[in-house]
């Protein structure tokens, strides 16, 4: 039963990838200025030159035809070459996707250290207004405006603003999304010390510290879900906060594809980052069904 | 209610009026240059002192404050009627309906937000139109989701069986009782997607995929100053205060809706 779920889950992911794929090729052929005038810029080719490109691209088949082309394509791995970097999508975009790996699990791995503390503090010692003034103030602002107020105090205070690298962005996002982490931890923290097994604890006379581990034990497998199904929002703030401090990430890459109008590279973009919502929807989903046995029968 | 609420509840307001008469407040143009006057400091004239171009920067922010919030209306609207409505079908259909709506929202889920921006600013154009419809999109998932499991579970309750058992039509079951029921947790979801719709604009065009000056709006006021971070920091404090105190304001009306349950008659 639960396997035929998640035989389920995953061709209904394979299915959502494929027409995802597809919209975005159509969307990409949307866009003004064809593929090869885009390659040859202003010198055009003569006509029979073009000609051998449009069969050599296959834009001479019908539209339905061009999109079964692209998905062969995007599953043996030919994304083709950058106009801009002279260099294959596929190394491009790779290299990006390590470098937004990189800050978005580093991120989420300090400000979870950074959330456990606050809530340390409110749950064991006590000092409540501290975290939630914190939380409060760090969910006011959208990552992005996060980055630009970061920004802004250090030049204000004549600090150097380290471009490129991953320290600013890394401060960024930990900034931005302690408010929200904090708030789910917390709720779940509280829902664990109204448990009857915390009482017991107490009852033995366990020390405050200890029992906070046992809670923070007891919680950390829901809050790491949760934090499972927002992955795709952490990687829109990252790509966000990358493009504002010019680190070398997809963000980055989105943009200066954009701007550049390097069409085989945002469409490989969006095609990769396509393939990764598409598994975390699909591995939240069977999670999702894990954790709660009711969801079997229904669906 | 508590006093915070009370203070979100004001702000919200003045920010609708604000953005309804802007021209009440300020005697100057949001667009109107004056190169004689660039980067003024704040002064009795022009409270917030004036930008790159000479223009004062309090009309800027008034105006801002209307298109912001036009486009997190106008998104809010085209994420609940696609969402919502489907959503609500979805529930109520079941079946291959069901199936083929939600691998049609998990698509849309899927293609990410800033490419559907990047794609429908080069079509549509980088104005308030083409922004709304990228949030939108972006936002109609999570409300598909929400109403579709919702009124799934609201379809499993007793009460609606015995309904049903006494001859109760769908359309009498949808407007008597879903409709009635998903009326309060919508709305919190609304004012939640509403605060994400903001800082939505905010960051798109802060990437400067949003919309296009000269046409103000709190994203791009934030773009456009951080260009002067060295020679005129505090330009940036006016539209970085203004999302703070909105997004803010939104959270806590949503949180009051949350923990406070209203009456549904």
């Amino acid at each position: 039963m639960f396997w035929s779920l998640i035989a389920n889950g995953v061709a209904k992911a394979f299915a959502t990838l494929l027409i995802a794929t597809a919209l975005i090729y159509l969307i990409a052929r949307l866009f003004p200025g064809d593929p090869i005038t885009v390659l040859y810029g202003e010198q055009q080719p003569s006509e029979e030159v073009r000609k051998a490109i449009e069969s050599r691209l296959g834009l001479d088949k019908p539209l339905y035809m061009q999109v079964l082309i692209y998905w062969k394509r995007i599953f043996t791995g030919d994304w083709g070459r950058s106009i801009f970097f002279a260099e294959p999508v596929t190394q491009v975009v790779f290299k990006s996707l390590l470098n937004s790996l990189k800050l978005s699990i580093l991120a989420t791995v300090i400000t979870t250290l950074v959330c456990i503390a606050l809530a340390y503090l409110s749950m064991a010692r006590d000092i409540a207004l501290l975290p939630t003034a914190i939380s409060t103030l760090s969910s006011s602002m959208p990552t992005s405006v996060w980055g630009v107020t970061i920004m802004a105090v250090l030049a204000l205070t004549k600090k150097p603003v380290g471009f490129g690298g991953i320290g600013l962005p890394l401060t960024t996002l930990v900034v931005a999304g302690t408010g929200v982490f904090y708030k789910i931890l917390q709720s779940l923290l509280e829902k664990a010390y109204s448990e009857p097994f915390i009482g017991a604890y107490i009852a033995l006379g366990m020390t405050r510290n200890r029992i906070f581990l046992k809670a923070l034990r007891y919680v950390l497998p829901i809050y790491l879900t949760t934090v499972f199904y927002r992955a795709g929002l952490i990687i829109a703030g990252a790509m966000a906060t990358e493009a504002i401090f010019a680190y070398p990430g997809m963000g980055l890459l989105l943009l200066q594809a954009f701007s550049s109008r390097d069409y085989p590279v945002l469409i490989g973009w969006a095609a990769t980052v396509s393939i990764i919502l598409a598994t975390l929807n699909m591995v939240s989903d069977i999670l999702h069904i894990y954790m709660d046995p009711r969801l079997r029968g229904s669906s | 209610m508590g006093v915070w609420p009370k203070i979100a509840i004001a702000i919200i307001v003045a920010e609708i009026i604000v953005s309804l008469f802007p021209q009440l407040f300020t005697k100057y143009s949001s667009t109107a240059i004056d190169l004689s006057n660039r980067l003024a400091p704040p002064s009795t004239q022009h409270i917030l002192g004036t930008d790159s171009l000479g223009r004062d920067v309090f009309t800027r922010l008034l105006y801002a404050i209307r298109y912001s919030l036009a486009v997190a209306a106008l998104s809010l609207a085209i994420a609940f009627s696609l969402g919502v409505v489907l959503g609500g079908l979805s529930a109520i259909a079941g079946g291959y309906i069901d199936s083929a709506l939600s691998i049609l929202f998990n698509t849309i889920y899927t293609i990410p937000g800033l490419f559907t921006a990047a794609a429908i600013s080069i079509v549509v154009g980088p104005n308030v139109i083409g922004a709304s419809i990228a949030i939108g999109l972006s936002l109609a998932p999570i409300f598909y989701r929400f109403s579709r499991s919702a009124a799934k579970e609201i379809l499993t309750k007793p009460y609606i069986e015995a309904a049903k058992a006494l001859g109760a039509s769908t359309s009498w079951i949808i407007t008597r009782y879903i409709v009635w029921e998903l009326a309060k947790p919508l709305l919190t979801t609304s004012i939640y997607l509403l605060s994400d719709a903001i800082a939505f604009e905010a960051s798109l065009s802060i990437l400067g995929l949003g919309v296009q000056p000269p046409t103000p709006t709190l994203g791009n006021m934030i773009a456009e100053y951080r260009e002067y971070i060295f020679t005129a920091p505090y330009l940036l404090l006016a539209p970085v205060t203004v999302i703070a105190i909105t997004i803010s304001s939104l959270n806590t009306l949503a949180n009051k809706l949350l923990s406070n349950p209203i009456e549904v008659p």
